[in-house]
């Protein structure tokens, strides 16, 4: 069982194409397809990294 | 180096590296084309093999320096699943080596004191192993 999270949500409001984030988040676009499919759970830093490209907390953007 | 990394990507059925673009196609293209010049020239066998060699050392290192920056460059979600899908074609070469083991066993009433010397029981284990691998590969990394 993966975490549940915001992502996809977040990049739209954003405005933000998955391959946009991939390269500011300095992974694959298949990486962030499967963190938005829920079929991959990031590791901290990474999730760091995400929260800090949304401006949004860990727990806003990552939940269980 | 002379190749660059973005002409190539990690295999998934087997080891090494797989072709992306068609600068890729064009540096292998070019190598083999290169390596079956030398040998035809009309040159001493030994000058062949020495520029053959020193051209295939070449190849080999630019090869390694490629492999090394393709998989360096690999996410944390890509690191894992090949880490995974190495375990499981070492899973796949253990299962092998024991079935041999216990069939030995079996047909002969003894245990065997080596591996099979015969070459199509490495090529066998190292075809299943390519297979566990990207089998793994490819189930890991699915798109829905």
């Amino acid at each position: 069982m993966h975490m549940k999270n915001k992502s996809r949500e977040l990049r739209a409001r954003n405005r933000m194409t998955q391959e946009a984030l991939a390269a500011k988040a300095g992974v694959s676009r298949q990486t962030i397809l499967a963190i938005e499919n829920e079929k991959y759970d990031p590791s901290l830093s990474l999730a760091f990294k995400i929260s800090k490209i949304f401006h949004a907390r860990l727990d806003e953007i990552f939940f269980g | 180096m002379i190749g660059s990394a973005e002409w190539f990507s990690p295999r998934k059925f087997g080891w090494g590296l797989g072709i992306r673009t068609k600068e890729g196609i064009i540096y292998v293209g070019a190598a083999l084309l290169l390596m079956a010049a030398i040998f035809a020239l009309p040159l001493p066998l030994d000058t062949r093999m020495l520029l053959g060699g020193g051209l295939f050392a070449l190849l080999l290192l630019d090869t390694l320096h490629i492999m090394l920056s393709v998989y360096s460059k690999l996410d944390e979600r890509e690191q894992s699943h090949q880490a995974i899908a190495e375990r499981n074609s070492s899973y796949v070469a253990v299962a092998c080596i024991v079935a041999y083991m216990a069939y030995f066993l079996i047909s002969t009433g003894t245990p065997a004191q080596q591996l099979p010397t015969e070459l199509a029981f490495p090529l066998v284990l190292l075809m299943l192993m390519a297979i566990a691998k990207g089998a793994t590969l490819l189930y890991l990394e699915r798109e829905k």
